[in-house]
């Protein structure tokens, strides 16, 4: 049955693909993009390869879940930077140094500076304490049914957001890299997510991220290093360049606009910071390793992996500046960039390695997409079927075989849903969901997590309360402000004056968890608190996972 | 020996929970000076990264001024560059001391202590 579906959706590829819309939209390059289309089947039919191969290995709760905890620490290392370095690494960081200069490094920077934390504070113990999911974690001492409850509401809410974010910006992206139109290039990529998660799980998610990511970070290399070698590898005739060729001149090479207020500043900073502590699909990759040693080296290779990538990109955005600004070839009639400023790495791609590379990059840009949806498909299926599901609705009494099924089919259900909301959102503006999923991430799964794993006086109560407040708090203060309020509502004014909600809706999580622990006088309660100091014990030690999986 | 809530996973269904029995291991010094030591070598990394990332984050809002500057007179080259490169080389210098301490000094701790606990 298998491998009737995975042909069957191989099938499907070359269907989409023989129906461009050429008329839509002005291809990237000059004319139909034929190298990219190759390129991208070439990658599609690998992962299914991939797939196939991962299928015959999923066997159990364990494998589908966590790759049977057989992933080395490179490995992990190179999923996690794949997870982690999506399409809006490349094509949003570089456009937003393209814009503005410097104010894109200040976003890498922050999303580099989430990695130690995680490991300081959380990677090991999660890792000590959970299974599959952060549930796990949290109901080591929590009431089993209503903290799993909430982890896997939360856990939902953010990635739906995330997988709409990704869809819409996929579908966009399809439509102008390869020319068809906007709402098969959602049915495929919606497709193909469920085929690597259904059949694959865990195993096929981890290695087509891996893949993607050894592509993505080669990519950026050659553009970098093609960028370097035009300006004789001097960073100040770069510099030269890139101050000569934009419009605000050398207001590029400092801090703009970006961070204009401290409220906001601090806010983005925060939601930046903590929320990857709190982004199942992130969470989940530590239990994909076979002890806590591969866990915390996987980070290390994580962080140099992804701090290499960044740098690289803001590189290539100054090449931007300097490349594609002034070049005619790649703006229009009335003097915008071709598709859009989220275009440019994909410009430059094509002034530094012809049409060859461009093809690449634009293969890479799509593949990145699919990529972590599929992990984030798996990250929620997971929430439903392991937490709602075999412990909520069964109370543990699901069988192995129950649950998986349940977990494929919570993946099919999710593979439609994001499809219906993809094209649902196609005219939306959607810009700011990504920073209120990582407000969410920050305010909801992160405080309760670290609060499980380091305060003793956590009782049930105060994390399930304290917990949705944050969530709440995180939600209607993005409604409330400029950027959905304002910009998507057309209101006047913006009831909540900030850009992002992280400063209050953390405060909010954190405040509710403690009054509604400390003044939870219930026996449980008690129990909970009592329990604490045995879980420092697995926590520090693992005992409870001498045999792996 | 009765243990809280190890996998398999305690289920609420009972009206009441069985009392902690604390593990043997909390009465143990070797397990008590491990505890301390990790968690104040975790939370001091933590706090350097918080204090550096938030130190640069308050300086783009309330003096960017800083880091506008050039970096040598008459070259494009602002102070903010090298910063900020450099914040990307001090957060995986951190991670790096903390991998390298833990594989050398507490993994080391841990296997003691997991080799005196009767099982």
């Amino acid at each position: 049955m298998n491998r009737a579906l995975i042909a069957a959706s191989l099938l499907l590829v070359p269907l989409v693909v023989a129906t461009p819309v050429l008329a839509a939209t002005p291809p990237v390059g000059q004319g139909l993009n034929l190298i990219a289309i190759a390129m991208f089947v070439a990658f599609v039919a690998a992962t299914l390869v991939v797939t196939r191969w991962a299928a015959k290995r999923n066997h159990s709760v364990a494998d589908h879940y966590a790759a049977g905890g057989k992933i080395t620490a490179m490995q992990n290392g190179w999923a996690i930077a794949g997870d982690y370095m999506s399409a809006a690494s490349l094509l949003g960081i570089s456009a937003l140094v393209f814009t503005s200069g410097y104010d894109g490094l200040i976003y890498s920077i922050g999303f580099l500076a989430s990695w130690p934390i995680i490991l300081f504070l959380i990677a090991e113990p999660l890792r000590n304490l959970g299974r599959y999911t952060l549930a796990d974690v949290l109901s080591y001492r929590l009431r089993q049914r209503p903290i799993r409850g909430f982890s896997a509401l939360s856990s939902i809410v953010i990635v739906l957001l995330y997988l709409v974010s990704q869809m819409v910006g996929a579908g966009k992206l399809v439509e102008l890299l390869f020319g068809f139109n906007y709402t098969s290039a959602v049915v495929l990529v919606g497709v193909l997510m469920v085929v690597y998660v259904f059949f694959g799980g865990m195993l096929a998610t981890t290695w087509i991220q891996i893949i993607k990511a050894v592509m993505l970070l080669a990519g950026c290399a050659f553009m970098a290093f093609m960028v370097m070698r035009h300006f004789g590898f001097s960073l100040n005739t770069l510099f030269e360049h890139a101050i000569t060729a934009h419009g605000k001149h050398d207001a590029i090479m400092r801090p703009g606009g970006l961070v204009s207020d401290p409220v906001s500043a601090v806010s983005l900073g925060l939601a930046l910071i903590f929320g990857t502590a709190g982004l199942p699909h992130i969470l989940m990759r530590f239990f994909t390793v076979s002890n806590v040693k591969a866990a915390r080296k996987s980070v290390l290779y994580a962080t140099g992996i992804v701090g290499m990538g960044y740098a690289m990109i803001i590189v290539i955005g100054f090449g931007t500046i300097a490349l594609v600004a002034q070049d005619p070839l790649y703006h229009n009639s009335a003097g915008a960039v071709i598709g859009g400023v989220n275009m440019v790495a994909v410009h430059l791609a094509h002034a530094v390695g012809g049409n060859v590379f461009l093809g690449f990059i634009c293969a890479v840009a799509f593949s990145t997409i699919l990529a972590v949806v599929a992990g984030l498909t798996l990250a929620g299926s997971s929430a439903i079927s392991h937490d709602l599901y075999a412990t909520v609705i069964r109370q543990g009494k699901a069988s192995d075989k129950d649950e998986m099924r349940v977990s494929r089919m919570t993946t099919l259900v999710l593979g439609v849903l994001s499809i219906l909301l993809g094209i649902l959102f196609e005219k939306q503006t959607i810009a700011f969901i990504v920073s209120l999923t990582f407000s969410i991430a920050a305010s909801s799964n992160f405080p309760v997590l670290l609060l499980s794993i380091y305060w003793r006086g956590l009782t049930t109560r105060g994390a399930v309360v304290g917990g949705m407040l944050g969530l709440i708090t995180a939600v209607v203060l993005t409604i409330l402000s400029p950027t959905v309020w304002v910009q998507v509502l057309g209101h006047a004014s913006a009831i909540y004056p900030y850009e992002y909600p992280a400063l209050f809706s953390m405060l909010v999580a954190f405040a509710g968890i403690y009054v509604f622990s400390v003044t939870d006088r219930s026996a449980r309660g008690a129990w909970e608190r009592a329990a604490y100091q045995n879980q420092r014990v697995d926590c520090e030690l693992g005992l409870g996972r001498k045999t792996v999986n | 020996m009765p243990q809280a809530a190890a996998y398999p996973i305690h289920l609420d269904l009972a009206e009441t929970d069985p009392p902690v029995v604390p593990h043997p291991l909390l009465s143990e010094p070797g397990f008590a000076r491990l505890q301390r030591a990790r968690r104040r070598f975790s939370w001091s990394l933590t706090a350097a990264m918080l204090a550096v990332y938030f130190g640069f984050i308050l300086t783009l809002a309330f003096r960017p001024d800083l880091l506008a500057a050039p970096l040598t007179a008459g070259q494009p080259m602002s102070v903010g560059i090298p910063i900020g490169f450099g914040m990307f080389a001090f957060t995986f210098a951190l991670v790096a001391i903390y991998v390298y301490r833990s594989n050398t000094v507490y993994d080391k701790m841990i296997a003691q202590i997991r080799e005196g606990e009767p099982s």
